[in-house]
């Protein structure tokens, strides 16, 4: 009895972990193209600094481009560089890179991991809540006035983009009204420690990029929510409780639950991508975190750490999808059982 | 009694159980994560702001490293750090002995540098000749780092004994521009590390973050204190070897915040919370003419600034049709100069002169042949006038006809456009030029719009060669311009072929077996007249052929706070220039100011020789060199 509901199970991880592995080496390679395929010199940046200091020369700016050139592989054909990358990333080496020269790609990324992490897993979780909340509520009372506002609001709210919105925050709240700094994770010049006074810098320069967040991430909960509900609504054991003359505020209760469903697995996913940053938040607050490191790396066509990235971010989506199909097997029976059928 | 209960049982229970674990999980991860921060459980206090110059301009990102053989060393290591034998004054034309104490020439090809014998790394070890022959050697066999591409022009470097380096010119055309330069300018490096270094391959010298400061050994009076991705701080090395000599710099601290960008750094700028800037500051005049802060630039007035090499439209020979002398012509003076720099560079530098030499500089003025360029464009001082009328004149005499949509033909027939001017995105002042030259050139009949790409796209363009008109730098000033300019427009030899990227100069691929000629003799003469000469000649043919059309001078971003620190170098005391925080030979600008409160005082060594100082005028050099025998 035991072996026949585990081997399904089993079956159906070893499937999904298949994919993944497939889909992961496909991603790598469109890694790789992407920013190759971006026009642009790579070199631009480290060059053209050396015309800054006063010291350019000919000489030096051959010798140097071209010891860049070895010490980037950028000469050789694509097909090497390609090999080279999946070999060394396969090692967990992510390379040299070239903006920051000579420092790894990972010594770059890990630092500002933390930074994203801590900016958007608590605005993604309470956007989460007040707005499930918000929306289970409006639709358990469905048509009446609370859920008109509710709604509206949430619709608007969902629709602003989010980056207009941080605009707007730093605008009224940090440039007019002057209530919270607009720029960066803590007063530039300031040596992190682990001070009281310095954590409070750090949580006033947190309130503005995750209000962005929240505000924006709120309205597409509460909607989706509110539609769940409705749906539940419709149900039988409603109608039969309501029947029965339980009380509303029971059945709001099982209504609420049994609509949390998909929204946590939608939670399980954004928390995935966390890892790579709110990518426009992050550069409008100037928050030093995975996004805007990824933007820094962008403009100026820093193959290696663009690639060091998405490396990172898209192992990280994996591994929540992968998670969310764990759950979703643990909790829903059908679907292992459903694996072994096929 | 049934009811809600079986309804409880279905999901609810289990649900809830399953939501509150993954939030339990959730919750205590962020807890975990929060205590992940990049903190440095090290931090040091507060280092006190009246004994820090707080700089910025300097590095926009996280600083990287401080070695200088990797190619993208960190701000202050060049200027702070690691000394020269000599430093160059290019406003005063002297050499500074820094860790030389003097030169000897032997003979026309030979020069020996004498070290100073108090100079020491900051572990105590003496700087000697063989570290000087040793950085040499590496740069070589790394390809970067001090004096990169010395070979070409330095045939050898000797330790003589342990304080005498002796250098020897390359023969035959010895290029006596680029010998000297390398032999007194290259920073030199600590042997004793380098070498335990090169045991472990040159990858591991290359690489070489050098960023602990208790392991850091340094010729420079100041070294690494700390760095994290936001912040850069150096720290005076209080018993350095040159405190008998030079005195110590008067600034304790020397402190750069990594800004966002360039309003930001100049918002702490104008607040006082940084005293040295090296930025770009949109109409920096106001700051001490309309808020009466207490904020300087070089000048009082226009210019504001002093220039940091010449700036150039250049136009690609990729396309044929716009080789053309005369079309060049035309386009020189359709440019709107005065107007585009008044509107779009704030006045911060006057036209430049066609003659490619810097007119800002006095020492420079003795290589333009002012009469040529004043026959040739018909003004006063020999610059361009900005003459549409003149310009279609030249145009229709040349025969190109306009066609039906008031577009030019040249002679053969060929559209003249579509054409695009382009500057990397977010360059104001250079987008607007491109704006207003565009206008101009449209009325003179040529179809051209601007564009305005990314950087990196930009300098793939205008590496490979392939662009129709762009603006661009050239090398700057050193001790040998106005030669270093012309060989970094015209020489063909710097570049490669249409499509391959090369940054060492010649963007348009101007060919012109004259100029060449010309660019190797110069830099072999001693003889100064017989160098006007030759200069004329080439000055001539720039101004015949216009490779580039020289616009206006790149200014030397330097601005300063006295709010904590004064007596910083300026026009009316004008003891030491190039003065921006990052240039490699600003280091003598932290020794004369002072203080707020206190009386800054010139260091009495920042005079000529002749005056009892130390400065070296290079006319000197050049005369000893002349006087010198062959053997």
């Amino acid at each position: 009895m035991r072996d026949h509901t585990l081997n399904p199970f089993i079956k159906y991880l070893g499937r999904r972990f298949f994919f993944l592995l497939l889909t992961y080496f496909i991603a790598l390679t469109i890694v790789f193209i992407l920013p190759r395929a971006i026009p642009g010199n790579p070199l631009a940046s480290i060059l053209s600094r050396i015309f800054q200091t006063g010291q350019a020369n000919p000489e030096l700016l051959r010798s140097v481009e071209r010891t860049l050139m070895e010490e980037f592989g950028l000469g050789k054909p694509w097909f090497v560089q390609y090999v080279e990358f999946i070999t060394k990333a396969l090692r967990g080496d992510l390379g040299t890179s070239i903006s920051s020269y000579p420092k790894k790609t990972l010594e770059l990324i890990i630092p500002v991991i933390p930074w994203t992490l801590i900016l958007l897993i608590p605005s993604i979780l309470i956007a989460w809540i007040i707005g499930n909340t918000l929306g289970a509520f409006a639709g358990y009372r469905r048509g009446s006035l609370v859920d008109r506002i509710a709604l509206n609001t949430s619709l608007i709210i969902g629709q602003i983009p989010y980056y207009w919105l941080g605009m707007l925050l730093i605008f009224f709240l940090s440039v007019k009204l002057k209530i919270f700094p607009g720029q960066g994770g803590y007063t530039q010049g300031t040596i992190p420690n682990l001070s009281f006074s310095f954590l409070l810098d750090v949580l006033s320069h947190y309130i503005l990029p995750s209000l962005s967040i929240i505000i924006s991430a709120l309205g597409g909960w509460a909607i989706g929510t509110r539609m769940l509900v409705v749906n539940e609504l419709d149900s039988d054991y409603v109608s039969f409780s309501e029947h029965l003359g339980v009380k509303s505020k029971t059945i709001f209760g099982y209504v609420f639950r049994n609509s949390l469903l998909p929204q946590v697995t939608g939670l399980a996913l954004s928390l995935g991508g966390a890892l790579g940053g709110a990518l426009i938040t992050e550069i409008i607050f100037n928050y030093p975190g995975t996004g805007y490191l990824l933007f820094r790396a962008l403009s100026t066509l820093d193959y290696p750490l663009i690639q060091g990235i998405f490396v990172i971010l898209i192992a990280s989506i994996y591994l929540a999808n992968f998670f969310v199909d764990f759950i979703y097997a643990i909790i829903d029976p059908r679907i292992r059982l459903g694996q072994g059928e096929s | 009694m049934y009811g809600p209960k079986p309804l409880k049982n279905l999901g609810g229970e289990g649900m809830k159980g399953l939501k509150s674990k993954f939030l339990v999980i959730l919750i205590s991860s962020f807890v975990l994560l929060s205590l992940l921060l990049p903190v440095n459980s090290t931090a040091q206090v507060a280092i006190p702001r009246d004994e820090t110059v707080y700089c910025i301009g300097g590095i926009w990102g996280p600083p990287t490293t401080w070695n200088p053989y990797a190619a993208n060393v960190t701000w202050g290591t060049d200027p702070f750090l690691f000394m020269p034998l000599f430093y160059y004054s290019n406003a005063k034309d002297v050499w500074l002995p820094a860790i030389g104490e003097g030169y000897k020439v032997i003979n026309k090809t030979t020069i020996q540098v004498k070290i100073r014998p108090q100079a020491k790394w900051s572990d105590g070890k003496p700087i000697t000749a063989h570290d000087v022959a040793y950085t040499f050697e590496l740069t070589k066999k790394i390809g970067t780092g001090p004096g990169a591409g010395w070979d070409a022009y330095v045939a050898s470097v000797r330790a003589v004994d342990a304080k005498t380096v002796e250098f020897k010119v390359k023969t035959p055309n010895p290029n006596y521009f680029s010998f000297l330069g390398y032999a007194l300018g290259t920073r030199v490096v600590p042997k004793h590390v380098y070498e335990e270094l090169e045991k472990k391959g040159t990858g591991a010298v290359r690489e070489f973050a050098n960023d602990d400061p208790a392991k850091q050994v340094v010729s420079g009076p100041y070294k690494l204190f700390f760095a994290d991705p936001n912040t850069v701080i150096y720290g005076r090395i209080d018993d350095w070897w040159g405190k008998d000599i030079f005195g110590l710099p008067k600034p304790k601290y020397i402190t750069h915040i990594v800004y966002k960008d360039n309003p930001s750094a100049n918002l702490a700028f104008e607040k006082g919370d940084a005293d040295w800037a090296s930025t770009f500051i949109p109409a920096v005049y106001e700051l001490w003419e309309k808020k009466g802060l207490p904020v300087r630039t070089w000048f009082k007035s226009k210019p504001y600034y002093m220039p940091d090499g010449v700036v150039f439209l250049y136009i690609s020979y990729f396309k044929k049709e716009l080789a053309d002398p005369t079309l060049r012509k035309a386009i020189a003076y359709a440019v709107p100069y005065v107007d585009m720099l008044e509107k779009a560079y704030f006045g911060y530098s006057p036209q430049a002169h066609p003659s490619y030499v810097i007119d800002v500089f006095e020492i420079y003025k003795q290589w333009i042949d002012y009469g040529y360029s004043k026959y040739l464009w018909g003004t006063k001082d020999g610059k361009v006038p900005t003459d549409l009328k003149k310009a279609n004149n030249i145009l229709d005499k040349a025969g190109y006809k306009k066609g039906p949509d008031g577009i030019r033909r040249t002679p053969d027939g060929k559209r003249l456009g579509p054409y695009t001017i382009e500057v990397p995105y977010g360059w104001t002042d250079w987008m607007m030029m491109c704006e207003m030259i565009a206008e101009n050139l449209r009325k003179i009949g040529i179809d051209i719009k601007t564009e305005f790409p990314d950087f990196t796209v930009w300098a793939e363009r205008m590496t490979t060669g392939r662009f129709d008109f762009i603006i661009s730098w050239d090398a700057g000033p050193g001790y040998d311009h106005p030669w270093n300019t012309y060989r970094f427009v015209t020489d063909i030899r710097l570049t490669l072929p249409f499509g391959q990227s090369s940054w060492s100069g010649n963007w348009t691929r101007y060919d012109n077996p004259e100029a060449i000629k010309l660019l190797d003799e110069i830099p072999a003469t001693l003889d100064v007249a017989r160098r006007k000469a030759l200069i004329s000649k080439l000055q001539r043919i720039v101004q015949r052929d216009l490779p580039g059309i020289p616009l206006f001078y790149g200014a030397h971003w330097y601005a300063y706070s006295e709010v904590k620190w004064v007596g910083w170098p300026r026009e009316e005391n004008a003891w030491w220039y190039p003065a921006a925080n990052w240039s490699a030979n600003s280091l003598p600008v932290l020794f004369g100011i002072a203080k707020k409160g206190e009386t800054p005082k010139v260091p009495a060594w920042l005079t000529t020789v002749d005056k009892g100082g130390v400065l070296i005028p290079t006319s000197l050099i050049w005369n000893d060199l002349m006087k010198a025998t062959t053997k």
